[in-house]
């Protein structure tokens, strides 16, 4: 019946043990297996161990496995699918604030005339504010046809209007900032001696000694006692 | 819409749906058709169920967006297992990372394909055996665990599994029955077996 060249060779068996006990070989494969083996008695008892050991292995659990862990993964995938798509450096945000803090750093240590109580603005038509630290106003803003303010802020805070100059060309522009700066410089040294005096207790911002005012006290009262 | 729907079968079928417009269908049959496969190879590289369950969800986000371009040059399975390799190594990288950078956790944490995590949901769906099995499949090398596991629990063919994985079909069969040999050894060491053995004996 069966006749050699169905037989299969033992080295070839050996390699097929594996598929025949798994029964992963198509049912021709099988049945020339099964009769090849009948020819090797040790390898027969070998096919028969691993097939008895590998029913433990049962491949419809691990299916059932795999789909109960799967369940509804359709569904988040098209939803996921739907939503909008989300910004892909957001998790880079927590940087804003140390990177914003690094700028800040390293513009004022470039600039440092632009930090302190004084001021010098440049606002065309209430919208711009230039400071002095700048190191060219005329180079650094167009110069306009429009008339052109230019205020100061003093050491309480006020603002004061210094003039209002248009400006036509850069050279005239760049004159009259110069000769504001000269002006605001001493219009706040004589305030800073004005608080400077104030802050003697001996001696009012007029000048008069409290002893003087002490005389005139006296002259007072005794006039009217007279 | 409906005849659509019924008819998504097979890959080419699917294919042609999302490119003529029927997109959530063709997304929904497309996930359905390779989730078990998708999961299961993501489950084998990161060994951790919702690592694997984020991982599919991403294979098949970024498939489908690639989906219209498919040229067809491999075949679905074979680009899904790329797909699928290139997200698990992505996502174990960025856990090393992380990792490096979290305080407190020891080297057994850091290690994600060292542990099989589950939930006390999932652990009680899950039987004893099933867990020591998956212990037995981890001391396997990883070629042999992979072969047999696109082989005996993906029913792929020696030729196709050779597609997958770029490795010849001779060395993929050695592969599958060194695999069995090492499987079955541990199996008859188990309780499992004597008490398996006694229950087919008593019937």
């Amino acid at each position: 019946m069966n006749t050699n060249s169905n037989l299969i060779p033992r080295e070839e068996l050996e390699l097929l043990l594996s598929e025949y006990a798994t029964g992963m070989l198509d049912k021709g494969l099988e049945v020339r297996v099964e009769t090849s083996l009948l020819e090797y008695p040790d390898l027969h008892k070998e096919a028969e161990s691993l097939r008895n050991t590998l029913a433990l292995v049962d491949r419809d659990a691990y299916k059932a496995s795999i789909d109960y862990q799967v369940r509804n993964l359709s569904v988040h995938v098209v939803n996921a699918m739907s939503r909008p798509k989300r910004n892909p450096l957001r998790h880079l945000a927590w940087l804003a604030p140390t990177v914003a803090t690094a700028v800040l750093i390293v513009v004022m240590n470039i600039n440092p005339q632009t930090q302190g109580p004084d001021q010098l603005t440049q606002s065309t038509t209430g919208t711009q504010e230039v400071s002095v630290g700048s190191p060219s106003l005329a180079d650094s803003q167009p110069a306009t046809a429009e008339q052109t303010t230019l205020t100061s802020l003093d050491t309480a805070g006020n603002r004061h209007v210094n003039s209002k100059v248009p400006h036509t060309n850069n050279k005239r522009l760049v004159a009259q900032e110069e000769a504001i700066v000269d002006d605001l410089v001493v219009d706040q040294i004589v305030y800073k001696m004005a608080i400077d005096a104030s802050e003697d207790a001996n001696e009012t911002v007029t000048g008069i000694t409290d002893s003087e005012i002490d005389v005139l006290l006296a002259a007072v009262i005794s006039n009217e006692t007279l | 819409m409906s005849t659509i729907a019924l008819s998504l079968d097979s890959d080419a079928q699917i294919l042609e749906a999302y490119r003529s417009g029927a997109t959530e269908q063709a997304a929904t049959a497309f996930v359905r058709r390779n989730q078990r496969f998708v999961y299961s190879v993501a489950m084998r590289q990161l060994n951790h169920t919702e690592d694997a369950r984020d991982a599919s969800q991403e294979v098949f986000m970024r498939a489908l967006k690639g989906l219209d371009g498919f040229k067809g040059d491999s075949t679905l399975q074979t680009w899904l297992y790329r797909i699928t390799i290139n997200v698990c190594n992505n996502m174990r990288r960025k856990k090393k990372i992380v990792s490096w950078f979290t305080i407190g956790e020891g080297p057994e944490e850091r290690d994600v394909a060292s542990q099989h995590d589950l939930s006390p949901a999932e652990t009680s769906v899950q039987t004893d055996f099933e867990r020591f099995f998956a212990t037995v499949l981890a001391k396997l090398p990883e070629k042999q665990r992979e072969t047999f596991a696109l082989r005996y629990y993906d029913e792929l063919s020696y030729e196709e599994i050779s597609t997958l994985v770029g490795t010849s079909v001779g060395a993929l069969k050695a592969n599958y029955h060194w695999a069995i040999k090492k499987i079955a050894v541990h199996l008859r060491e188990s309780e499992y077996y004597e008490s398996w053995r006694e229950a087919t004996n008593e019937h």
